[in-house]
């Protein structure tokens, strides 16, 4: 699954680290949601689009074959 | 969460003294028995107890470091609950039972192969089936749970 993150954490003019502590997850976590080495939970993912202010589909876009998270 | 970390402070103060007590009964047998008969007992005693009290120790003051500094605890507390987290330690965790499974193979069947002590056989046979049951009685549980 991609996702829109990076593109809306940098408008938002926040760093890594401040989104984390925000989101209360660990930077690590943001880093791998970036890079899309890893997919949220549901949960997550509303916390993050309801963080944003946007709906969870333009944050996280679905798509077929595109789920490379590691095994 | 201070009474959450009051009780586990507890828990580790009770297991560093459990820990202590069963090193210290293993401690007097070895000065007032002579029997060789039980050596194997002090042995476990003064193993079962310093693990006891290690594990514990560390975990006491790990407690402790959480009590007296909140940006610690808000530290430990995001690690511990972060999903990708919780993610990575459930896999680390069944990928290491699983290891440790074949690892216990290994002296099972040389033990077998070499005519050694049967009890110790027996023992990993009994643990691996009781294993094997906890698994399917524990899956069954959540299959009914989620």
């Amino acid at each position: 699954m991609k996702n829109r993150l990076e593109e809306f954490r940098k408008k938002a003019g926040i760093t890594q680290e401040e989104l984390a502590d925000k989101l209360e997850v660990s930077r690590q976590t943001i880093g791998s949601l970036e890079s899309g080495r890893y997919n949220p939970s549901i949960q997550l993912a509303f916390k993050i689009a309801h963080f944003f202010g946007v709906a969870v589909e333009e944050l996280f876009l679905y798509g077929e074959g595109n789920n490379d998270e590691a095994d | 969460m201070m009474k959450l970390i009051e009780n586990k402070l507890a828990i580790s103060v009770l297991g560093v003294s459990i820990g202590l007590a069963i090193f210290l009964v293993g401690l007097i047998l070895k000065i007032i028995s002579k029997e060789e008969d039980l050596l194997s007992i002090i042995s476990f005693c003064a193993m079962l107890g310093a693990a006891l009290i290690a594990m514990n120790l560390l975990n006491l003051i790990f407690h402790l470091v959480r009590r007296k500094n909140p940006k610690f605890r808000h530290i430990t507390d995001i690690a511990l609950k972060d999903e990708r987290n919780i993610i990575i330690r459930d896999k680390v965790s069944a990928l290491t039972h699983n290891i440790f499974l074949l690892l216990l193979a290994v002296p099972t069947f040389t033990f077998v192969a070499l005519e050694g002590p049967t009890w110790f056989s027996w023992t990993i046979v009994v643990l691996v089936i009781f294993d094997s049951i906890l698994q399917v009685v524990l899956y069954t549980y959540y299959d009914k749970r989620l």
